[in-house]
């Protein structure tokens, strides 16, 4: 008789989507990271004029 | 001006989706049920497919990687072997977490000290000290040099995995697929186990791509640092 154990199964599959899914974000933020922390430093520094405006 | 895209639009990666969403798919319920083991047989196709690129991809291109660079000190090859390394890392994750899930329905435990369950955690533990030795050391050509060595020294640790199912007694399974004889499965399992396959190794490309863009960006940031203080 074929055992019932779909619910193993189910879990296994969810698990390793949340994994990947869960690189993929990490990836995305690091990624960003970078990328701003870059973007500021090509960014010339504002001057300021000594009355303000 | 350095650029990169973002691992959330690569095209690649959306295809990897794609064609892992279809796998999904066909695998639970296009796919038979083994009368013997019911629906958690299916598991192999993502626990044994994740295994076999993490091992025969993965940390293959982590060891040749590893090797390159220290003949031609490259540091590209370095940068896609820090990139395989980690890569491969989340593959051996989801090996290590679904294969007790499986291993529960069939041998009734989550867990036995065999000698590949051992070895593979053994391996998964290797690689996470291979990352945290990259995050140690800050001189990027000895942080190279180190890793290269320890990313060389986790590659025998493929064969024995292979092998240690014919090399000592062992609760997991034969090989199914990688043996000399024909496959022992039906062909609808083995078509599904094929596309699987390929649609996890079009991940890892895209994962390998994103990881690789990253560590570029990063070393890149640094010698901008370093030129502007």
């Amino acid at each position: 008789m074929t055992p019932d154990n779909a619910g193993y199964m189910e879990a296994a599959y969810a698990l390793a989507a949340l994994i990947y899914a869960g690189y993929v974000a990490v990836l995305v933020a690091r990624a960003r990271r970078l990328r701003e922390r870059l973007a500021r430093l090509e960014t010339p520094p504002r001057t300021t004029r000594p009355d303000g405006a | 001006m350095i650029r990169s895209v973002s691992p959330a639009r690569d095209p690649l990666l959306g295809v990897a989706v794609l064609a892992i969403a279809a796998v999904y798919v066909r695998a639970l319920a296009f796919t038979p049920i083994e009368a013997r083991q019911g629906a958690a047989q299916k598991i192999m196709y993502v626990h044994a497919t994740s295994a076999f690129i993490a091992l025969y991809v993965a940390f293959v291109l982590l060891a040749v990687c590893s090797l390159l660079y220290l003949w031609l000190k490259d540091e590209k090859l370095d940068r896609v072997a820090e990139s395989a390394a980690e890569v491969g890392l989340v593959f051996t994750t989801v090996v290590l977490v679904t294969g007790p899930l499986w291993g529960k329905t069939i041998w009734g435990a989550w867990w036995t000290w065999d000698a590949r369950l051992t070895a593979t955690l053994f391996l998964w533990f290797l690689i996470v000290a291979y990352l945290l030795l990259r995050g140690a050391v800050e001189e990027r050509g000895r942080r190279a040099r180190y890793s290269a060595v320890l990313g060389i020294l986790a590659a025998p640790l493929v064969p024995f995995i292979h092998l240690s199912v014919y090399l000592f007694r062992t609760l997991h399974p034969m090989p199914i697929l990688l043996k000399p004889s024909a496959p022992s499965m039906p062909s609808e399992m083995v078509v599904t186990f094929v596309a699987s396959f390929l649609a996890f190794a079009l991940l890892f490309i895209a994962l390998l791509r994103a990881r690789y863009r990253i560590a570029t960006l990063r070393d890149a940031l640094a010698d901008h640092e370093e030129a502007h203080g």
